[in-house]
């Protein structure tokens, strides 16, 4: 059956083993990996009498691209995972902090805003025990009074 | 109060966003005390309204709808710059002070842009995908004038966006599916292309720094982040574009 050879590339440094696709006339596509001490491998001989040695390392250095590119994006989808399950797990947590009446209704906007710039969940419950100690204070001096 | 530039957030239909709302104009006046933020909501919400934060509370006839936010628009009190901003956004840098400088001298509406990897995924009856290649603006966050063209154009979106939720479908189904009916980005791009209003529409720059979406991989923004936009944690989904 008629077939195509796609894309042949170097799978190594040493550019010992070539790796190629096979597309067939009837739809089939085939990946196939072959060293190049195999000699008498017919795939081998079609695929050095088609390509240049320039061809085959043009085509390794786009393939080399396309696996750098394709880690890049699983590394920045895997950070954009866990910056938002931080970020929304920190953003719950202000809002819950200031459904308290106490903090809510308190005129302290320095440490309100304390609370809002924190860079971690601890961080914006310690200025809201700062906050609320403010407040519980200020009754204590209200009623001493 | 001389009232020429300031911000405006829209919170309706459920105490969550007005919580969110009051939590977003405060961290917009810790980092820019001087800024004017108007507030539209609904009667039933306007009591949990924070209003040292706010210089403005609109309640009075505002409907409570999915997207209020249209509603909104035509009518702010700014006469020069309005920045509308999503009630779910944090607001998490001094930079937020020079943003009337970022208007272009010839733009009407200065906008981000969507990541089509972080947001809902439609197609056109043709089969081309959305939003990549046509609806590529994020309506969560926006500037725009208050000139004559400008305001009718958010008068439209209003307007244009209920016909668009009413049965039936007003649109042929064979050029405009039904599904785009939740999408006021639809509307936006259908008074753009098909009504061709007269509105010029601009990018920010670095607009992921200004827009940073929930999900967004981190090198899109190359400054510093000034507004997060969060997903309230609610039981509700928001249905706009651009949010998972």
């Amino acid at each position: 059956m008629k077939r195509t050879i796609v894309n042949p590339h170097w799978v190594n440094n040493a550019r010992t083993v070539i790796s190629a696709e096979f597309h067939y006339d009837d739809g089939r596509v085939a990946q196939a990996t072959i060293s190049e001490s195999d000699v008498t491998n017919p795939d081998l001989v079609e695929i050095r009498a088609k390509f240049t040695d320039e061809q085959l390392e043009a085509n390794t250095r786009k393939k080399i691209q396309e696996i750098n590119a394709e880690r890049d994006r699983k590394h920045q989808e895997e950070l954009a995972k866990q910056q938002r399950k931080q970020q929304e797990e920190l953003f719950a947590a202000k809002l819950k902090i200031f459904e308290i009446d106490s903090i809510k209704n308190s005129d302290n906007r320095q440490l309100k805003s304390k609370i809002r710039k924190s860079k971690s969940d601890v961080e914006a419950m310690a200025w809201a025990s700062a906050l609320l100690l403010d407040v519980a204070q200020k009754e204590i001096a209200n009623t001493s009074e | 109060m001389d009232l020429r530039n300031g911000f405006l957030i829209v919170a309706s239909q459920l105490k969550e966003y007005l919580d969110s709302a009051n939590y977003l104009a405060n961290t917009i006046k810790d980092n820019y005390p001087e800024s004017h933020i108007t507030l539209f909501t609904t009667p039933e919400l306007e009591k949990y309204a924070d209003r040292s934060t706010f210089d403005i509370v609109m309640f009075e006839d505002v409907p409570s709808h999915v997207r209020t936010k249209l509603y909104a628009l035509s009518k702010t009190p700014y006469t020069n710059l309005t920045a509308y901003v999503d009630a779910d956004m944090e607001c998490m840098h001094p930079d937020v002070s020079t943003i009337w400088d970022e208007m272009p001298e010839d733009c009407d509406i200065l906008i981000t842009k969507i990541r089509p990897y972080n947001g809902k995924e439609d197609r056109w009856p043709g089969g081309e995908t959305i939003p990549k290649g046509r609806m590529l603006y994020h309506g969560g966050f926006f500037m725009y004038r208050s000139n004559p063209q400008t305001l009718e154009f958010m008068r439209r979106w209003w307007v244009d966006y209920k016909a668009q939720r009413s049965d039936p479908w007003p649109y042929p189904e064979e050029e405009c599916r039904k599904s785009f009916g939740q999408w006021d980005q639809f509307t936006f791009w259908k008074l753009m292309n098909i009504d061709k209003l007269d509105v010029k529409v601009d990018v920010f720059n670095d607009d992921a720094r200004w827009n940073f979406v929930n999900g967004y991989f981190p090198k899109e923004a190359k400054g510093e982040i000034i507004f997060w936009h969060h997903t309230i944690p609610s039981k509700h989904e928001n249905i706009g574009l651009g949010k998972k």
